[in-house]
């Protein structure tokens, strides 16, 4: 695709705005105007009033001048703002989007793509996407504009003069252009450095016991060093090539400052220049050579911008979404979870799960056991729709949940995971997952019901305390509690636990398995453990091994088989017998 | 300070050779205006020999400018660049070098900080501060009064406005950075909210919460723009007021200026190297408050880089140490061990006991926080233990080097951390000259070696955060391995299993037991598997930083405390029904 259709998707964003936009382009154009016109003005004076000792001339465009200065001065603040905020406007609103887009896409999306790289896409590489408008495209529009204007000037003055004065420029240009190209490639190579450097400190104060125990600091120090060496030596050799330029452009400036002095003065002398017009050169050279300085910057601004607006957009493009029906079904919903024939694959060719059929009825509680990697958590993902079978159907109430919004259907449903995820909030909006409807009662009946009220009255603000950052302050099975009080203030028809109670050690266990009958109870309950002591009541065990039903039965059945589940049972504890 | 001191006196030999090309510049800098001046007055003489001679004068001395400041920055800037290197060394040498309670006060990203955000505001003030130090002191003040010799009273009023840049300078300077760290916050804020939705996508979606997370993020998002627009209302202001006051001067130069031409008192010729001496002078008065700003921040980070470069390490070697012990063999005895984190008033170990004999396995276990993990990193000294508790063959671990104790004790911590390596690397920490067959062999019976096998790139996987994602009980076992790799006579493991399933456990523990037994290696393990404490020479039940019970496994399932009922109720389990 070209970077024009690029562009095209996100005109959109940028029309909301074209008022601001519109009128940063103007003031941005007055504001070059003006600032060329202080110069012109300036020769005006001296050649008009002060070769002619003209003193009220020379204060009535003294006044002009001024009236330009502060033109100048106004409208290059309202520019500045107008721009800004039309861009971080436009920022906004791409990113609500981007984040919108983002919490409707698949589960399976998530588990492919790394999240540092979908963090990118919805923070840095919308501030990028900024720089196009602010640093980018009307940074560039003010400098050409300067360019063209100093050009028009000089050539309106004295055209002569001019076609001499403007020869070192293309030089200038070719340098900007080339030194600027290197330039900006040793800075991305000392940005690598920082990145570089930053994982190895990140790694090494993460692991840093290790490190001392095993003895590794000697080698930790060394490849650290090699970096920060590495960083050294192309950072300088960064910093050199952008002072050639600077130098090479300055000397450059130089030539056509003394081009000015010494034609200009041989045309003053033959009567075809005044002092003036060297006065108005000198001024406008000045500023023909400035926006050559920072040119490699704009442009390689540009290029970084442009390649965030492709990872945008290709972001925006992802379809991995589970779709909702045209003609959504809506009723009671009772709670009778049937998987018919499920077969389901992550994977092309490599299935997760083969023929599955599975029944948990209004109010019953089963379970479902297997070793790790035998498929049972993708049970629970299909009954949650965050994957759809590729044959076979999932019902609910005897309807296919595909017939049903996604929203709709998971409104009836909890899940408690093995790990649980704490958000950024208070014990009371981790409860809640900020859902208003809930009130402080309801709350904290919960939490008596499932056991963690003492606990979270003990905590320095009750449900009122933050909790840190993926739960850091409280323990696996006080978290673990807080998200059974979590699903049960959900008031959910169908509960699933997947793995709930694996990572919790014996002490907490007991009280963990106080709320969960507690949760469980009125509801269908299904069950997803690898700790058979907590599914020995459920109403039937499925047991899956390799993708499919091994077998099922109750657990006094299923230990009479001495099959798979027997083994399973026995095995913790075959150093015992 | 002491390391910028010393850096400084090492190299004192650059000093002079920089002072004396940044002098030659600034007054040659300030020569240019007056030959300028000089040129103009020939041309009102009409006098073209004269003028291409000082256009002459002009472009030599302008090279011979350009000549000297390359010079003068590539030592400049490699000898900062230098200072910055080794800066960023000894913060990272430094950093390890310190004990596990350092990095518990401190957060990692802070620290990393130090290593690239101080020194940079130490490099941009050593670089700029001095560059514009030189500035004022040389080229403000000989402008100046080349500006006065040529004409006292308009170079005062011409100064008048640009004297205003120094304040203005200043404060935005430093005001600008306030703003701008508000908005890094924010951003901060902003990816914390983005990385929380993808890492609780499951929970959100199965809740149905996605607007409420949306609208979460939406307020970040608004108080971006909103503290990004604060930042914008006050940087837009500085360009166009330096612009302004600058213009503000020329105004001045005309007007006055002129009516001085007009009344003879001074020459065109002046006027226009007045016109050029705006333009040196300006960028000094910005310099004074640029160079004041850097120097507060750079003030401030070098004092958070001395932070960190004087503390000690607070467990280290000192006076007590004992070199003449240089191995250790295995036997351990803990001498009525008390305990208290330096951060905590709780005592989590309250007068353990305990002896192993070389080769000997001790097993603890007991309920989670009853200091098992603690008691075992105060073997390692990663607290430092009351004196006269704990001893390695007979030797204060308090007395014994640092290094001999850490390279004779292997371990595994109950977190098992990854480095972004290879496999093999990891497994090699302690080792660095094992062989692959070693490596295997730790693999083996660390049971992780067909896993390893079977990915693509076998022993050279790339793991940890950036490499591929194993699981719990796969980390663990590497991490055993990579404790078994290094044969040290002394082992200890902190719950090595708890992520294994059941039957993998079984066969690391009868490979680790003969393992240890062969090679006569003295090992302590932390446990809540039955399975692996019934292997173990002896057993010690530690409850809230007692020792309740300690005897051989058979012993103390006779006792009927809380290891028979442990086993018990473990057995049950498999037994009941």
């Amino acid at each position: 695709m070209k970077n024009s259709n690029y562009i095209k998707r996100f005109i959109p964003y940028i029309t909301k705005y074209k008022l601001l936009i519109a009128f940063s382009v103007i003031f941005l154009l007055v504001s070059t105007i003006s600032s060329m016109l202080i110069p012109f003005l300036s020769k005006q004076a001296i050649d008009k009033f002060i070769s002619t000792k003209n003193i009220q001339g020379l204060i009535h465009i003294s006044i002009l001048i001024g009236i330009a200065i502060g033109v100048l001065f106004i409208s290059k603040i309202i520019q500045i703002y107008m721009t800004n905020l039309a861009g971080q406007r436009i920022m906004k609103d791409l990113r609500h989007i981007l984040f919108a887009h983002m919490e409707n896409l698949a589960v399976g999306f998530f588990s492919r793509e790394p999240s540092g790289k979908i963090i990118t896409r919805v923070t840095n590489d919308v501030e990028n996407m900024n720089q196009l408008l602010s640093s980018g495209i009307v940074a560039l529009l003010g400098d050409l504009s300067i360019l063209a204007f100093s050009i028009g000037f000089i050539f309106y003055i004295n055209p002569r003069l001019a076609a001499i004065v403007i020869l070192p420029m293309p030089v200038a240009i070719l340098a900007a252009i080339l030194l600027g190209e290197k330039m900006e490639r040793l800075y991305e190579k000392v940005r690598d450095f920082v990145v570089k450097m930053n994982i190895r400190m990140q790694e090494t104060l993460s692991g840093i016991i290790l490190i001392q125990i095993f003895g590794a600091e000697k080698r930790e120090s060394d490849k650290f060093t090699e970096i920060a060496y590495g960083y050294r030596k192309t950072f300088h050799k960064a910093q050199m090539t952008s002072i050639i330029l600077r130098q090479t452009i300055n000397i450059l400036s130089y030539t056509s400052i003394v081009l000015v002095i010494i034609f200009g003065g041989l045309m003053t002398i033959k009567g075809i220049a005044t002092i003036g017009t060297i006065v108005a050169f000198l001024a406008y050279t000045q500023r023909l050579y400035g926006p050559l300085r920072d040119l490699s910057d704009k442009f390689s601004i540009l290029q970084n911008a442009i390649s965030s607006m492709k990872k945008l957009s290709s972001f925006l493009d992802e379809k991995e979404f589970i779709s909702d029906p045209e003609n959504p079904i809506e009723k009671d919903i009772k709670g009778d979870v049937r998987l018919n024939h499920v077969y389901f694959s992550y994977v092309k060719n490599s299935p997760t799960l083969i023929d599955i059929n599975l029944e948990a009825s209004h109010g019953k509680k089963i379970a479902i056991v297997g070793f790790t990697g035998a498929g049972k958590s993708t049970i629970a993902n299909l009954i949650l729709r965050f994957y759809d079978p590729d044959s076979g159907t999932v019902e609910i109430d005897g309807t296919d949940i595909r017939k049903f919004k996604k929203r709709f259907i998971r409104s009836f449903m909890a899940i408690v995971l093995q790990n649980v995820f704490i958000f950024k909030g208070t014990v009371k909006d981790n409860i809640t997952l900020g859902n208003e409807k809930i009130t402080d009662e309801e709350i904290i009946r919960a939490a008596k019901k499932i056991g963690v009220h003492d606990f979270i009255m003990r905590l320095p603000k009750g449900y009122e305390t933050e909790i840190a950052t993926e739960g850091a302050n409280i323990s696996q099975g006080e978290r673990q509690l807080i998200s059974f009080a979590r699903a049960l203030v959900y008031k959910p028809k169908i509960l699933l636990l997947d793995e709930a109670t694996a990572a919790v050690d014996t002490n907490t266990e007991e009280i963990i398995e106080k709320g969960l009958k507690k949760l469980m109870e009125g509801r269908t309950s299904i069950v997803i453990a690898h700790r058979l002591s907590t599914i020995k009541n459920a109403d039937m065990i499925y047991v899956i091994n390799k993708g499919r039903i091994a077998e099922k039965g109750t657990h006094k059945e299923l230990l009479k088989n001495k099959k798979l589940y027997y083994e399973l049972y026995t095995m913790q504890f075959s150093q015992i017998n | 300070m002491k390391t910028i001191f010393s850096f400084f006196k090492r190299e004192i030999k650059w000093y002079i050779p920089i002072m004396l090309m940044l002098t030659l510049v600034d007054f040659s800098q300030v020569i240019i205006p007056v030959f300028t001046k000089k040129a103009v007055d020939a041309i009102t003489k009409k006098n073209t020999a004269l003028l291409v001679k000082y256009g002459i004068y002009i472009i030599v001395i302008a090279s011979g400018i350009i000549a000297i400041r390359y010079a003068y920055n590539y030592i400049l800037r490699k000898l900062v660049l230098k200072l910055d290197f080794e800066l960023k060394t000894s913060l990272f040498n430094k950093y390890l070098e310190m004990h596990k309670g350092y990095f518990e006060k401190q957060e990692i990203g802070d620290l990393m900080a130090r290593v690239t955000n101080d020194t940079r505001a130490v490099r941009m003030f050593l670089i700029m501060g001095f560059l514009g130090g030189m500035d004022i002191a040389l080229l403000g003040i000989t402008t100046f009064i080349m500006m006065f010799i040529m004409s006292p009273m308009l170079s005062i009023y011409v100064a008048i406005p640009l004297i205003l840049l120094i304040p203005l300078a200043l404060n935005f300077g430093h005001k600008i950075h306030k703003y701008f760290k508000n908005v890094q916050t924010i951003f901060g804020e902003m990816t914390v909210r983005v990385r929380e939705a993808i890492s609780g996508i499951r929970v959100i979606k199965a809740f149905t919460r996605e607007n409420f997370y949306l609208k979460l993020f939406d307020n970040v998002n608004r108080q971006y723009l909103q503290e990004n627009m604060k930042l914008v209302r006050l940087d837009g202001f500085l360009d166009p007021t330096i612009d302004f006051l600058i213009n503000a001067s020329i105004i001045i130069l005309i007007l006055k200026g002129g009516i001085l031409v007009i009344q003879n008192r001074i020459s065109l010729g002046t006027l226009v190297a007045f016109s050029q001496y705006i333009g040196t002078l300006a960028w000094p008065m910005m310099a004074i408050g640029f160079t004041i700003s850097l120097m507060q921040r750079a003030r401030a980070s070098l004092g958070r880089i001395n932070a960190v470069l004087e503390s000690e390490p607070e467990i280290a070697d000192n006076n007590l140490t004992n070199y003449n012990i240089k191995s250790l063999k295995g036997n351990i005895t803990i001498n009525n061990l008390h305990f208290k984190y330096p951060a905590g008033d709780v005592e989590v170990l309250k007068g353990i006991n305990l002896f192993v004999n070389p080769g000997e396995l001790l097993g603890i276990t007991g309920p989670t926080g009853s200091g098992k993990t603690t008691l075992l990193e105060l073997i390692l000294r990663i607290y430092n233990p009351q004196e006269k508790s704990i001893f390695i063959d007979g030797h204060e671990v308090l007395k014994i080097p640092l290094k001999v104790l850490r390279r004779n004790i292997g371990y595994t911590p109950q977190e098992p951390f990854l480095f972004t390596d290879t496999i093999l690397a990891n497994i090699k920490l302690g080792r660095e000259n094992a062989t692959i067959e070693e490596a295997e062999e730790a693999a083996e019976i660390a049971a992780i070696k067909k896993t390893i096998e079977s990915l693509p790139d076998k022993y050279n996987t790339i793991v940890g955060e950036k490499g591929i994602t194993l699981s719990g009980g796969e980390r663990q076992r590497i991490a055993i391995a990579r404790a078994i790799i290094t044969k040290r006579p002394i082992m200890l493991f902190d719950d090595p299993l708890s992520a294994v399933d059941t039957d993998t456990e079984n066969t690391i523990i009868k490979r680790l037991r003969n393992y240890l037994r062969k090679n006569n290696i003295t090992a302590i393990i932390t446990s809540q598997r039955i399975s692996a404490l019934t292997i173990m020479d002896q057993v010690a039940v530690l409850s809230s930083g007692k020792i309740i019970e300690q005897g051989k496994p058979d012993e103390l399932f006779d006792k009927g405390g809380y290891y028979y009922h442990l086993y018990r109720k473990q057995m049950l389990e498999g037994i009941e029904t």
